[in-house]
């Protein structure tokens, strides 16, 4: 065989060689991650279905992934596609970084969830702070998804969504000394009715989070709180609307803020449920006065300072204030005061 | 107390006008409505922490204008310097906006806006790298653009430059 010859076939079993491993590499990788999510935690489990593999591109996803608690074998969550892009520019500066994008995500919150993830984050390892991470996650996005629960049945619609059409972004997933804020924003549909948004930043940097948010809810169909709230309170609401506006912080500590609700065309009807003693007295005095159906037009709205420390407080006197002063002074005005922000109370200490 | 404070809030009415008129925001956009609005906005935040930056700021340009105001400049002045001051900075990145939507005309107004920005930035330091990202232009597909579409956060935005500085880790 000529010289020539036994070059190509080198290349030729070299090139072989490279095809057969790429071709086994997403089996590969599936099956050792399948190994490590069978026993990464002592309270959950999780499977994927398939890895697919852009190599060059540097896109790898993976599908149909299902997590369930060890426990009882429930299932929690299923996503169909969590695609990671890897940066090659970044991977020859010394940085791994990688956008994470999770698509149609079902999440189920059972009562059993939240001991066992809180089982599963005291195994962890407390991650050190580093000034500078080798590791970057510039943003997760989340598209197409939904949170269901059998926790409030009466809070959920069909198929217990409590929020459908949901989308999130989370930036600057891990911190550094230099880049401690991690802005995020949400949004979705809140129990079929409500379009709602959030916005925020949070501190990750920091020993115990710090966070702000702003959220927002509209046209808020308040017949759907009916199911729920006919457990609580002898009311019916016919009709009304609401729009739902909050401003929150904390800093490590308690979370302080304040919520402006406008409801809009409200008819209520007392129930005929029992008088439950002193709890429902207020109730029953504002049914009695026969004085809860609204023209379409009209709107009721306040702003109500609270804290929450261990327990939900309102500041009683300004809310009395401010219910005197938007009822027979000025309406409300509508939308968030970004009055609170981490930044300015980083400045105040 | 929580149900005085239900009581309250039924009686909490009035049909007179608010004081201050709120910024209501599209439903597909990132912003919750307010009274206050937020300079840089979460999108613009979230654009520049993608880079490992909080130096971030936007400019609102009057329809059709070009031209940089007294106050544009010393919001950009401002930012270079408490950037400067932190961090060295590698690059600028200058998103522009038109009015409306796209045309030759709009893409041309985007293109004009960036350049006056990028021209004043050069005047405070000539030696950093500008990237100018035409958010008219179909043909510009930036990392920054593809960014915004997953979450078509870039849609409502308009007659806007954006400018983020990026520190010299990346």
């Amino acid at each position: 065989m000529s010289k020539s010859g036994k070059k190509l076939k080198i290349f030729i079993g070299i090139l072989a060689v490279l095809a057969i491993i790429r071709i086994a590499l997403p089996s590969l990788t599936k099956f050792a991650l399948n190994e490590y999510l069978e026993d990464f935690s002592p309270s959950l489990v999780a499977h994927v279905s398939d890895v697919d593999m852009a190599i060059i591109r540097g896109s790898y996803t993976l599908e149909g992934i299902e997590a369930r608690l060890k426990k009882n074998d429930r299932e929690f969550l299923k996503i169909a596609s969590v695609n990671a892009s890897l940066s090659w520019k970044e991977l020859f500066e010394g940085f791994l970084s990688s956008n994470i994008l999770i698509k149609n995500l079902e999440m189920n919150y059972t009562q059993s969830l939240l001991p066992a993830v809180k089982e599963h984050l005291a195994s962890l390892e407390e991650p050190k702070k580093k000034e500078k991470s080798p590791i970057l996650i510039p943003r997760i996005d989340l598209l197409d998804s939904r949170i269901s629960t059998d926790y409030v049945p009466s809070l959920t619609t069909k198929g217990r969504v409590i929020l459908s059409d949901l989308s999130a972004r989370i930036t600057n997933v891990i911190p550094h000394k230099n880049s401690q804020f991690s802005p995020f924003n949400v949004k979705g549909t809140l129990i079929g009715s409500g379009k709602m948004k959030m916005e925020g930043e949070i501190n990750l940097y920091t020993e115990k989070p710090q966070w702000t948010v702003d959220t927002e809810i509209l046209n808020f169909d308040m017949t759907t709180l009916n199911k729920f709230l006919r457990k609580k309170l002898p009311l019916t609401f016919t009709k009304g609307e609401l729009d739902f506006y909050a401003e929150a912080k904390s800093e490590a500590g308690p979370i302080k803020g304040y919520f402006k609700p406008f409801i809009k065309g409200l008819d209520v009807v007392k129930s005929d449920e029992d008088f439950e003693g002193p709890r429902h007295w207020i109730i029953e005095i504002i049914s009695a006065i026969g004085n809860i159906t609204f023209k379409e037009d009209q709107v009721m709205a306040t702003r109500i300072p609270f804290t929450i420390d261990k327990e939900f407080k309102v500041d009683g006197d300004e809310t009395i204030e401010k219910l005197i002063a938007h009822g027979f002074l000025q309406e409300q005005s509508r939308g968030i005061e970004n009055s609170i922000s981490l930044k300015q109370a980083q400045e105040e200490k | 107390m929580k149900y005085l404070i239900l009581g309250f809030i039924l009686l909490g009415c009035s049909s007179k006008e608010p004081k201050e008129k709120p910024i209501i925001y599209p439903e597909e956009s990132a912003e919750v409505n307010t009274t206050n609005p937020k300079s840089p906005s979460i999108v613009a935040k979230q654009l520049a922490a993608e880079q490992g930056s909080h130096f971030v700021t936007e400019l609102n340009f009057d329809k059709g204008s070009t031209k940089l105001n007294q106050d544009h400049r010393k919001e950009l002045t401002r930012l270079y310097k408490e950037a400067r001051q932190e961090q060295d900075i590698e690059t600028i990145q200058i998103l522009s906006w038109p009015d409306s939507k796209k045309s030759d005309e709009q893409t041309g107004l985007a293109d004009k806006r960036a350049k006056i920005v990028k021209k004043y930035l050069k005047g405070l330091d000539d030696e950093i790298t500008f990237i100018e990202i035409n958010m008219a232009n179909k043909e510009d597909e930036s990392d920054l653009k593809k960014s915004l579409k997953i979450q078509e956060a870039y849609k409502d935005k308009t007659s806007l430059v954006m400018v983020i500085f990026v520190p010299e880790r990346h």
